[in-house]
């Protein structure tokens, strides 16, 4: 699992954040652009790039608010996959 | 909202709103004609409304107001919209704004403002429109600025409907200058403390009542005047502004065309005017099936969702994650989108059931294309383009949109 490569496709959905300013973990998403569209987008995004399929419920549980809340999300959904 | 079953003094409130609303209704439907040809505020019919109390339909019992149910709010719009559909509208969305006041303003504000709005002296218009954005109501560019204990406010307006009449005005603000312009807040502002300039040069097809007016305005208010809640801008939007206004719009929109529909049933009730109309013929019966279809669908789906928003609020603290749940914000799009689409359709076949004569001319018996020109707004105000291009996108992720029943989280 690479942070990296995560932190990459995330900020393609940050239209404020500059593009040569640097993403911390706890960063606030919203105030980087990740409205609620922007978010569904990122969710489908996701999808694709991890093979993982989210729950929609996962919307309005906060997993949106910071890289660190959204990583620990996938985390868990790709590390069970990973071991099969 | 209220338990209204439980307790006989507030049906007793909700049915006197009712009764003021149907009672004015006439004074209010006689001057509509002259709002329409002029394209003047309804002023008549306004000060109407705030004599009666009705301004302060929505406000709580504790401020003096009627402490109207959702349910009333939707047949008090649903009686105005067949009287005037410009005064309806500006009211309706004047009351929305008191809504939302009453939802998510401080303690100091609910007092200063409430108790004017139930006695008819505060009108409260909404400053949404920027240039640039258009309606959007989830952005803002011009930014709050903060000097000292007092919060500066300088803002361009282009669309302010009712701006001039207003003694309160509701303005969506980016929060700071540093923000985001996703980063909404609502900010509450006096007449008084602002100096307004306005550009006026309404001239529209329909809603021609309704005085849209281009605003500049500066001035500073108060700390305790901003509604920032914890959830932030969009979750107020979610649980109070939007449902309410999509509701109150459509409610208004409906009534509309129940009177329009009304009025060429009364004709057909009158073997003098409807003479020229073969009401044997099965193509006319056919024609009236559908309207009255449409009709009854579009008031079916607005008081179902009412329903289920009712439902939300009575079980849901406002800053609950459920009124920002995929399922229940499309079916609150799918509210505007349906009235605005299926009652106008509804009003164009009416014109065609009453032909030139009692439908497409101006006549003494009813006002078909006035209720056309006017209904001919409802897709383009808070556009139903963005509203599809969002119901979409939500719709890829409500994945178990029927499963049990409608989504709810």
């Amino acid at each position: 699992m690479n942070e990296d490569r995560f932190l990459t496709m995330l900020r393609r959905h940050l239209r404020y954040l500059p593009s040569g300013q640097s993403l911390g973990m706890s960063d606030n998403l919203r105030q980087l652009g990740l409205d609620s569209f922007a978010t569904i987008d990122l969710l489908l995004d996701i999808e694709d790039n991890y093979g993982v399929s989210l729950s929609d419920r996962i919307l309005m549980e906060g997993s949106f608010s910071t890289p660190q809340a959204l990583w620990g999300v996938v985390q868990g959904l790709v590390a069970p996959h990973a071991e099969r | 909202m209220q338990l209204a079953h439980s307790q006989p003094h507030l049906i007793s409130r909700n049915r006197d709103a009712l009764d003021i609303a149907r009672t004015i209704a006439g004074d209010i439907a006689a001057h509509a004609g002259q709002t329409d040809a002029s394209g003047e505020f309804p002023s008549a019919s306004f000060a109407l409304l705030r004599s009666t109390g009705l301004m302060g339909l929505c406000v709580p019992v504790e401020y003096g107001g009627f402490g109207a149910s959702f349910d009333t709010l939707h047949d008090v719009a649903r009686t105005l919209g067949a009287a005037c559909l410009s005064t309806a509208m500006v009211w309706a969305m004047h009351i929305q704004q008191v809504v939302v006041l009453a939802d998510y303003g401080s303690p100091a504000l609910r007092r200063a403002v409430l108790p004017e709005v139930a006695a008819g002296r505060m009108f409260i218009a909404s400053v949404t429109t920027e240039r640039g954005k258009g309606g959007h109501i989830m952005t803002a560019q011009a930014p709050l600025i903060r000097d000292r204990e007092h919060i500066v406010i300088t803002r361009d307006a282009p669309v302010v409907t009712g701006g001039a009449q207003a003694e309160g005005f509701l303005i969506t603000m980016r929060a700071s200058e540093s923000a985001v312009p996703t980063d909404v807040c609502l900010v509450f502002a006096h007449h008084h403390q602002l100096s307004a300039r306005t550009e006026s040069g309404w001239s529209s097809l329909g809603m021609r009542g309704t005085q849209s007016v281009g605003m500049h305005l500066s001035g500073s208010v108060t700390e305790d005047q901003l509604l920032a809640p914890p959830g932030g801008f969009a979750q107020l939007a979610m649980s109070s502004l939007i449902p309410i206004g999509h509701l109150a719009w459509a409610s208004c929109w409906l009534g509309a065309a129940e009177g329009a529909y009304q009025s060429m049933l009364d004709i057909f009730a009158d073997p003098i005017a409807r003479r020229g109309y073969d009401l044997h013929s099965e193509m006319l019966a056919d024609r009236i099936a559908r309207v009255r279809l449409q009709i009854d669908t579009a008031g079916a789906f607005i008081r179902d969702v009412l329903r289920e928003y009712n439902e939300l609020r009575a079980t849901r603290a406002l800053d609950d994650p459920a009124f920002g749940a995929p399922g229940f914000s499309i079916r609150v799009n799918e509210v505007k989108l349906l009235a605005s689409e299926l009652l106008f359709d509804a009003v164009d076949k009416l014109i065609q059931i009453g032909g030139l004569r009692y439908g497409y001319l101006r006549n003494d018996r009813n006002a078909l294309e006035r209720t056309f020109r006017d209904l001919r707004s409802a897709a383009l105000m808070y556009g139903n383009d963005r509203l599809l291009a969002a119901n979409g996108k939500l719709a890829l992720v409500d994945r178990r949109a029927f499963q049990d029943g409608h989504a709810r989280p």
